[in-house]
Parts: C-alpha cells; structure tokens; sequence
C-alpha cells in the first residue's frame, strides 16, 4: 500500500480519477497497518524535521526555513543591533512555534516550546539588557524565555551547543557583540549536527559591530545581514513597528535575495514591507506562513 | 605592639630554648641575643590557618569549630567509634597534623570544651585523654590560665594567691564571683561540668553526608569522578530511604597534606537520582582542574547534602513531564559552569518605572519571588507598535537634543557621539513616580517626571527617549536622556 496524502495525520475522502484510494474494507486492518506505517516514520531519523517559516523572495520563487538548522545573522552596522536581534528571535519564535517531527501543527501549537537566550556579557553591556516588557510587545512571550548570560565568548558558544543538544527546547538564540573568537567552520559544524540531531533550531547573532556578516564563516544554514529601515508612517506621524531589510547573503543550495520585512507580532509572522495592514485579507500571500510539520522520509517540497 | 613597643607573639622551639617568651618587648629580645630573626605577626594569615585546619577537621566530624587564635574544637560525640575509639581517632589526629608540618601538636579529649582546652594548653603534653567524670581531678593541679580568663583577671587572682584551679574550686563562690567577676565561676562550672556548654561549628553539620576514605591515595581527576559516581549512587540510596532530595550539593576532597578542596553545587530542583548528581559536578571537575593541585592525591573524598528537600516519588511520565527533567537537566548543567546566577527567566514586576518593571530570577527558583503582577503586558493588536523596547539600556546616557519648542518632541539628537536626526516621533508618554514616595521639599533625580518619546531617525532605528524633568519647575532645567532601542 502506498501513502500518498499530504499528511498522514488527515485523511483524504476518496476522490476520482488519480487521487488516493483508500480501501474501504477490512478497516480495523488496515488501520493497523497505517499505525504501523506512521510509527515507523515517526520512528525513523529524519533530517528535515519540521518547518519553521517559509519565505517569498523577492524575484520570485518560495523557500523555506527548516527546524534544525543552524542561522547565522549580523547587524549591518553597529547601530542596527536591535534591529538584528529582533530578528534573530523572531526566527528563533518561528522555529519554537513549529511542529516537531511527526507531531501534528495543534498539537504544536498547544505546547510551544521554550526558547533559550545566551547572551554574551561583553557583547550585551553596550547594547543594553532584553527586556521584558518589550519583548512581550513584539509577541515573544517572555515566559518561554530562558536566559543564560556567559562571560567569555567561548562559555557562550559551550552553552549554545548544550541548548541545541537539549530536545525540549524550540531554539537557541546566541547574541554576540563581536564576531565570537574560536566560531570557525569546525565549530559551526558541530553546531550544526547538534541542531540537526536534536531538531532544535539555532540562530547566532552578532549585534554590536559592522560588517561582521563578511566574517562569519560559518557551516550555516543561512546567513543574514540585518539592517533597520525606515517603518510606515502613521496616521499622527508616528512610526510603526519592527521593520528591517534582510539580505540573505548565503543559503544552502539557494540563491542569495533580499526582503523588505515587517514583523506582525499578532500573527508572529513576517510580511513583506508595504503588503498593508491585513495582508491575507487583500489575497496576497504573506512572506512566511506557519506550516504543518512535514512528516518524515518526505522531501521538503512536498510539503 | 602593644602599649607602643614592638612585642613577640610567637616563638619557634630554638627561641624558646634561648629563655625567650612571648609578649616580651623586642628590644629586650634583641638586646639579649642580637642574632635573632624575626618576621612580622599576620593574624590574618594565622586565622586563615587555624580555619583550614578546622575544615580539615571535619574529616573526623561535621563539628568542627575554630576556637580562639591558636586552637580547633571538635565535637566528637559519636564519632569515635568510626576510628577506633577516643584514643586512636586523637592519636591519628595529631600524627597527621605532625605529618603536615606542625610540630608538637597538642590535644587533649574531655568531657567539656572548656576542660578539653585546658589540658590541651595546660596538660601534661601528647594527647591526654580525660575519662567521663573525670575533669575534677585532671584540672585541679592546673594553673587558673588554664580556664581561658583574660590576663588582668588571671594576674589579679595570682596576686590574691590563687594560683591553681583547685584554689578556686575548693573556696566558697561568691566572694570569688563579687571580686573578680562572674566569668571566672562561669568558666570553672563550665569547665567542671556543671553547666553545660557547646560549641558553635564552623559550618552547618549537612543533613546526608557519605564519604570514602583511600589507603593509597587517588592521584588522577578520573578516579575522582569515578568516586564522585560511586558517592552519588550511596547518596541516591540514603536520600530515597528517606524521602528526601538534594537541592545543594558539596564534595569536599580531603588532600594528604591536609589541604581541603570544596566544590558546590546546586539543583534546580530536588533530585535524587544518583546520574543527575554526578552530572553536576562533572562540569565543575572539568573546569576547576587546573587550579585544584591534586600533588600528592587525595585520600578522602565526602560528599554532603547541604540542603535537603522533601520529594515525593511522581508518577512517571507523560511527555510533558519528560520535557520539564530535560529542562532542568540543561539548567542544572548550565548553571555547574556559569554559576547558578548566569541562568535566569524574566519576571514581570508591578513597578511604574520601566527599569524597575522587569526583574531576572534565577531559573531554579521555585517561586517567583515578587508574584504581584499577573502577567506580562497583553500583545498589541497587529498593527499598533509596540510601546516598550526591545533592548532597555542598563543605566539611561545622557544625550544632547535640539528641540523646536522647549516642551516638545526632539528634532534632532547626539547619542554616543552619533548625531541622529529624527524623522518620525511618538509622545510624550508621562511616566512619573508615584506621589507618596516624593518629598516635597528635596525631590531627587530619580523622582522627576519622565516624558518619554519613540523617536525614528531617518536610518530606521527606533529609540526610546525620555526628558526628566519639566519646563519652569524646579531649579535643574529638564535633562535628555536615551533609555532604549526598538528592533
């Protein structure tokens, strides 16, 4: 019997022509053949565990960003550190807010996972300290966040790694104020194995120098340069929420793009900039989507 | 020292056999034996001492007090059996104090501290044993030095003719007690037995301790893990039998030369589980090793519950409940390398001023320690901005802005030698401290009235700016000041 449904947690209605035919007879039978089938999926070790958000570049062309994977993300100048930050959480929140492998998207939802914050001491005295209230704005629950502050950049790094291998978590959020000593391309891969192992999302961000995108060199999934931009302006002058450009300056086995983003912390979604308030309502798509986990031992794009 | 004159404090064997003493002046000294060589007193080096030999001496029992400036005190009721009586566990005492260097140690074992340190400083030498009952006759020949008086004290009764404890003992109290103070009967009848006196440990006697003592010693960081292991897994056995689990944990490493090696560590929640024991100190092993010389190895280790909690044995295990142990597996072995301080949550706290509205906890905590407010500010509706920021500055910096009109919002401002100008602004939100704390007649800086902006410049960065104080009120003309920045 082959499996054809999109999700094997929902069950298509028999249709004509070439969609799936799901035998009507002998039903306790087959049930107990399907149980067997999804356990044995859910039991396998997959790499693409879940999604965490998808993105319309834009020239056109969709991609995603899968849980379990290593982000790395700069500010573009020194002083778009609050920008790059909201951003490396923002991906963090996304990725936390994924189904796991195998679970269905409800059920995520119901248990979204915690998210840990390791915050370099050097790098977080000049930036300033996250803050509660301000995070809860942004549509980050503070009470999922789990901070961990590190002196040394080679402490942090450590305590990354160890978030990543601890499964519970939805994502790990390393902030940087320079580019950490001792993040070369060994230690990014094990970082990455570790996410890919537990299915735990991390994000690495340096937000207290320039141009530390260049010097990044890391095994990373993505890559991000972060720059704040200018937000909407409001009906009494005022400006808007979190808006920044975010260059993709490397992806695996993609094409490097740009977006103009505005972070909707009701939906916890980014929309590209200039998409209006309800950007579903007026028909067009939303830059990233939450998404149904993409069960295991499927291709990505399937999903 | 005392009365302007350089004094000896201390005489090493071969200056007390020249006839020195001590508390003699300097001159004199010198004036006898020109040769002589001194060093300065450092009491606080002293007292260093006597501490590390006190929690040296914990090997013998958890009782253990440092008493006066050249002495240790231990309880040991209960305890001798497990060294083979009163007299080995003092003879092994002193041999392994004589081993470490110091010579001729004194100690003496009695039914009373007070007695104890009489015949330890006052008794015939070695290590004199004083059977129950029987302090009357071992302290009656001693001099009244003996029972610990202060030195004007003790010269007043030498120069009443009281020079032996038994002149003392033997003569009706209260004349004694009207001349020379209550003290002097207090410590006699202390000494003697008829009132009862304790001493006051050094530390707090732990709740579970469980120990393993090496004939070799161990000499590698393994055999201590390894040990640690084994500690853990009696630990685990002792704890469950009673119900309880460890919240704070502490392997003491007993050196042979008398070194004592402490290492905490802390549970985010009570466990009992010996593997989640061990792993906590499995990072502090790692870290500490460089500065932990084994040298010469160690041939005791112990490990004590400092703080014991009552845990009750839960049903296992929905997948809820297995996410929460991982939790505290990762906060636990966090907290062993950054220190348990370095892992926090955030806590939302019913205070007006901003920096004072959030506050960190430590993640262990079992409860949030100020549980006023309910609950963090509910998320805005999709399209209003948030209103606090991302990023609070830990302390406000000064700014230097330029306004259109005094009262208004800034058109342009100079922040880290950075100048910005603004394209878009929100404000002003009042935020001032509540009125029962001002006084009216000095109003502080922290109490003036905070008028706080969202400002945009034209790169797109959102800061977060307040102006304290207000136009024609008092005499300091209002301040700029940049509190925080909005991603």
């Amino acid at each position: 019997m082959v499996l054809m449904t999109p999700d094997p947690f929902t069950l298509a209605e028999p249709s004509a022509g070439n969609g799936p035919v799901l035998p009507a007879a002998d039903t306790v039978a087959d049930l107990q053949v399907l149980r067997r089938m999804v356990a044995g999926l859910e039991a396998a070790t997959c790499l693409d565990a879940g999604m965490a958000a998808r993105f319309w570049p834009v020239g056109g062309g969709a991609f995603s960003l899968r849980c379990g994977a290593l982000h790395e993300v700069a500010a573009q100048e020194a002083g778009d550190g609050a920008a790059a930050l909201a951003f490396a959480l923002a991906l963090g929140w996304m990725a936390s807010s994924a189904a796991p492998a195998g679970g269905c998207a409800a059920r995520a939802a119901a248990q979204a996972r915690p998210v840990l914050l390791v915050l370099e001491a050097q790098g977080c005295r000049e930036a300033g300290e996250p803050y509660g209230h301000g995070l809860a704005a942004l549509g980050f629950d503070p009470g999922r966040l789990l901070i961990v502050r590190a002196r040394r950049s080679c402490e942090a790094l450590w305590a990354f790694e160890e978030g990543l291998r601890c499964a519970t978590l939805g994502a790990v959020v390393a902030v940087f104020g320079r580019c950490p000593r001792g993040y070369d391309l060994t230690a990014s891969r094990r970082l990455v194995l570790a996410a890919r192992a537990s299915g735990v999302s991390g994000c690495l961000a340096v937000i207290g120098e320039g141009g530390a995108a260049g010097r990044l060199a890391g095994a990373a999934e993505t890559r991000w340069r972060i720059a704040a931009r200018p937000s909407r302006t409001g009906l009494a002058g005022e400006p808007a929420g979190l808006a920044l450009r975010a260059d993709l300056l490397r992806r695996r086995g993609g094409l490097p793009s740009q977006f103009d983003l505005e972070w909707n912390h009701d939906t916890g979604q980014f929309i590209p900039s200039g998409a209006g308030q309800a950007p579903g309502r007026e028909g067009r798509p939303p830059l990233s989507v939450p998404l149904a986990a993409a069960s295991a031992g499927r291709p990505v794009e399937a999903a | 020292m005392t009365k302007g004159a350089l004094r000896l404090s201390a005489l090493d064997p071969a200056a007390q056999a020249l006839g020195l003493h001590a508390g003699q002046a300097l001159a004199d000294a010198r004036a006898l034996h020109p040769g002589l060589r001194i060093a300065d007193a450092d009491d606080a080096a002293d007292a260093r001492m006597i501490t590390a030999i006190a929690d040296w001496a914990r090997r013998y029992t958890p009782l253990a007090a440092t008493d006066g400036a050249d002495g240790i005190v231990l309880d040991v009721t209960g305890c001798a059996h497990l060294f083979g009586g009163e007299a080995a566990l003092m003879a092994d005492a002193l041999r392994r104090l004589a081993v470490q260097g110091f010579s001729h140690p004194h100690g003496a074992l009695a039914g009373t501290p007070e007695a104890a340190w009489a015949l330890a400083r006052f008794g015939t030498g070695g290590g004199c044993i004083c059977p129950p009952g029987g302090e009357e006759a071992a302290l009656r020949p001693l001099p009244v030095a003996a029972l610990g008086l202060p030195p004007e004290v003790v010269s007043g009764l030498k120069v009443a003719g009281l020079g032996r404890i038994e002149d003392l003992w033997l003569r009706p109290r209260a004349p004694i007690a009207a001349r020379f103070g209550r003290q002097v009967i207090a410590r006699l009848e202390a000494a003697f037995g008829l009132t009862r006196s304790a001493i006051t440990p050094r530390l707090e006697a732990p709740p579970y301790v469980t120990e393993r003592c090496f004939f070799d010693p161990i000499l590698t960081t393994d055999a201590v893990a390894r040990c640690i292991t084994r500690l853990c897994a009696e630990m685990g056995r002792l704890l469950e039998r009673h119900g309880d689990g460890a919240r704070r944990l502490e392997v003491m490493l007993f050196r042979v030369d008398g070194a004592v090696f402490r290492i905490k560590a802390g549970a985010s929640r009570p466990t009992r589980t010996p593997e989640a024991m061990a792993a906590l100190f499995d990072e502090k092993l790692k870290l500490g090793d460089d500065e932990r010389d084994i040298a010469f190895g160690f041939d005791m280790l112990r490990l004590s519950v400092l703080e014991a909690v009552r845990l009750d044995e839960a049903a296992p295990s929905l997948e809820a409940a297995a996410g929460t142990e991982d939790m505290a597996r990762l906060i636990d072995r966090l907290g062993a390398r950054l220190g348990e301080h370095a892992v926090q949550r955030l806590q939302p706290v019913d205070a007006h001023l901003p920096e004072a509205a959030a506050i960190t906890i430590p993640a262990g905590a079992d409860e949030p320690i100020r549980r006023v407010m309910p609950g963090w500010n509910p998320t805005r509706a999709g399209d209003e901005p948030p209103d606090r920021p991302l990023l609070l500055l830990s302390r406000p910096e000064a700014i230097e802005t330029l306004a259109s009109v005094p009262d208004g919002p800034p058109l342009r401002f100079r922040w880290r030698r950075a100048l910005h100008d603004v394209a878009q602004v929100e404000g002003p939100e009042r935020l001032s401290t509540p009125w029962w704390t001002v006084s009216s007649e000095a109003p502080t800086a922290a109490s003036r009235t905070r008028d706080y902006f969202r400002a945009e410049d034209r790169q797109g960065r959102r800061f977060w700016l307040y102006r304290e104080g207000l136009y024609g009120q008092g005499a300091a003309p209002p301040r700029w000041f940049m509190h925080g920045l909005f991603g």
